[in-house]
């Protein structure tokens, strides 16, 4: 049954093709397979780097943008410090420029109030003196300036012994000597009365000296060094410029309360 | 070579003194020569990138599957192992499933070439024996576990070398004859069914073959591979225990 030359031709067959195949077959197969395996497994490494770096850099992304959102609220808060910082040193200029303007405003207000007043005091009391000269004139064909010495004149006279006796202290210490002042030139005869009526009321040897004087509106004055006596239109008129100044500051004080309630409803 | 003879080594083609060319040796020529085209054809052009030929993929499979099985069995790295079991599983498939090609006469069912396949394994067993634990450490395992096992290990060596040759034999002379008597007696049908169940045959009697005698290689290794670790594991636990 057994051929034993086949047995052994078998055997070297069998030895040759395993030489073959181990060189055509599995040494090439086996070196393909492992080369594939190392690629994979190299490609795999190579991912995971990349994947590792990629995470990395995803952090880092992170982590900047997170430092950028810090630096920006940083910022926006610096930014909100100085525009609120800014806007309160505005506001004080602009109070103290609002407040400057008000005083200013109140003072112009005031000087032209006064202007307005004293105005108003030198025409009423032209214009009163000249009506009173022209009525005294043609209801009892008097002159004003003879009534105003003879009025002043009776008060003179009137004066108590206190006031007398100080008076003529007064003359003698400003060597005998007097002023009346007047609003307007004196005829003579009215200078001779006063002069008289002054020597027989305080000192014999006085000097009377007649002057005029715009402080007076319509009325006469004695002046000595400490005194002084007086008679004019004006302290009637201290009333009317009363009650003209009451009314122009009660005017004033109402344009200005419109006018903070009409800023009050612009803002 | 007629249904008389019952190995193709009875058909002699070329004679001369004892030397003789018979249809076993002719046939094995051919499976020789077609297993050395088909695996030059398949690795002229190998690729180690996903995108490679059928014929690349095919081969990767079949070794692939091989040197997972002698991994499977052995339990040891395949790379030992594969030119041999390779070998012995191919040209045994080859020469079994060819076997349905009209006119081709399997070397496999002829004695003399299973005989000279289970004496290869006979000696590779001693030899991957001995060149994996020595010549001293190999010769131990017939006397193990007492030397009266010896006669029985010698027995049992050449029995199973004898039941390797055997079985193929039998089996592959026996699927060959039946189809050749059915073909006589039902030429229409019957042979093609008794030829696909001679395939599934002759694969599997390839990788019984194949099989045991990586076993019987590995029963031969493995033994020092056990003793080594046991050895490993002792001094392990003395070293933990001092």
């Amino acid at each position: 049954m057994i051929d034993w030359f086949t047995v052994i031709a078998q055997i070297v067959n069998f030895l040759i093709l395993l030489a073959l195949l181990k060189y055509f077959l599995y040494g090439r197969i086996l070196a393909a397979m492992e080369k594939r395996q190392q690629d994979i497994a190299s490609q795999w490494d190579d991912a995971q780097q990349q994947r590792e770096q990629a995470a990395k850099e995803i952090d880092d992304a992170r982590r900047k943008n997170r430092q950028l959102d810090e630096q920006r609220e940083q910022m926006l808060a610096t930014i909100r410090d100085e525009v609120e910082t800014h806007r309160q040193e505005l506001m004080v200029k602009v109070r103290f420029e609002v407040s400057e303007q008000q005083s200013r405003w109140s003072e112009a207000i005031q000087e032209e109030t006064a202007a307005f007043l004293r105005d108003l005091r030198r025409r009423t009391s032209e214009e009163v003196g000249t009506i009173a000269r022209r009525a005294l004139h043609d209801l009892a064909d008097v002159d004003l300036e003879r009534q105003i010495v003879n009025h002043f004149l009776s008060k003179v006279r009137q004066l108590g012994e206190d006031e007398q006796v100080a008076v003529v202290a007064s003359l003698r210490e400003g060597n005998h000597a007097a002023v009346v002042q007047t609003t307007g030139e004196l005829t003579d005869d009215l200078k001779h009365l006063i002069t008289d009526t002054l020597r027989r009321c305080f000192l014999d040897d006085l000097e009377v000296r007649f002057e005029k004087s715009d402080d007076l509106l319509c009325g006469i004055a004695l002046q000595t060094d400490a005194h002084k006596l007086a008679w004019d239109l004006r302290d009637y008129l201290g009333s009317l410029e009363h009650e003209v100044k009451q009314t122009l500051e009660e005017e004033t004080a109402m344009r200005k309360s419109q006018r903070e309630e009409a800023a009050k409803v612009g803002s | 070579m007629s249904i008389k003879d019952l190995s193709p080594d009875d058909a002699v083609l070329w004679q001369w003194e004892f030397a003789s060319l018979n249809y076993t040796i002719l046939y094995t020529w051919i499976v020789m020569a077609l297993m050395v085209l088909v695996s030059w054809l398949a690795t002229r052009r190998l690729t180690s990138r996903p995108q490679m030929s059928r014929w690349q993929n095919f081969l990767e499979i079949v070794i692939g599957t091989i040197n997972n099985q002698i991994r499977d069995v052995s339990q040891q790295k395949p790379e030992r192992y594969l030119p041999f079991i390779g070998t012995l599983f191919l040209f045994i498939v080859t020469s079994n499933l060819l076997a349905v090609v009209p006119g081709f006469h399997a070397p496999t069912a002829s004695l003399s070439t299973t005989a000279a396949l289970a004496i290869l394994v006979l000696v590779a067993v001693p030899v991957y024996g001995i060149a994996h634990q020595g010549f001293i450490g190999y010769l131990r395992l017939y006397v193990h576990p007492t030397p009266l096992m010896l006669p029985f290990n010698v027995i049992g060596e050449l029995s199973r070398t004898l039941a390797l040759a055997v079985r193929l034999f039998g089996n592959m002379m026996s699927g060959a004859k039946i189809g050749a008597i059915l073909l006589a007696i039902a030429p229409l049908f019957f042979p093609i069914v008794m030829h696909a169940l001679g395939l599934l045959t002759g694969l599997i009697q390839a990788y019984i073959f194949a099989i045991l005698a990586l076993v019987y290689i590995g029963s031969a290794t493995q033994a020092h591979d056990t003793r080594s670790r046991l050895r490993a594991e002792h001094n392990t636990a003395r070293a933990e225990a001092d």
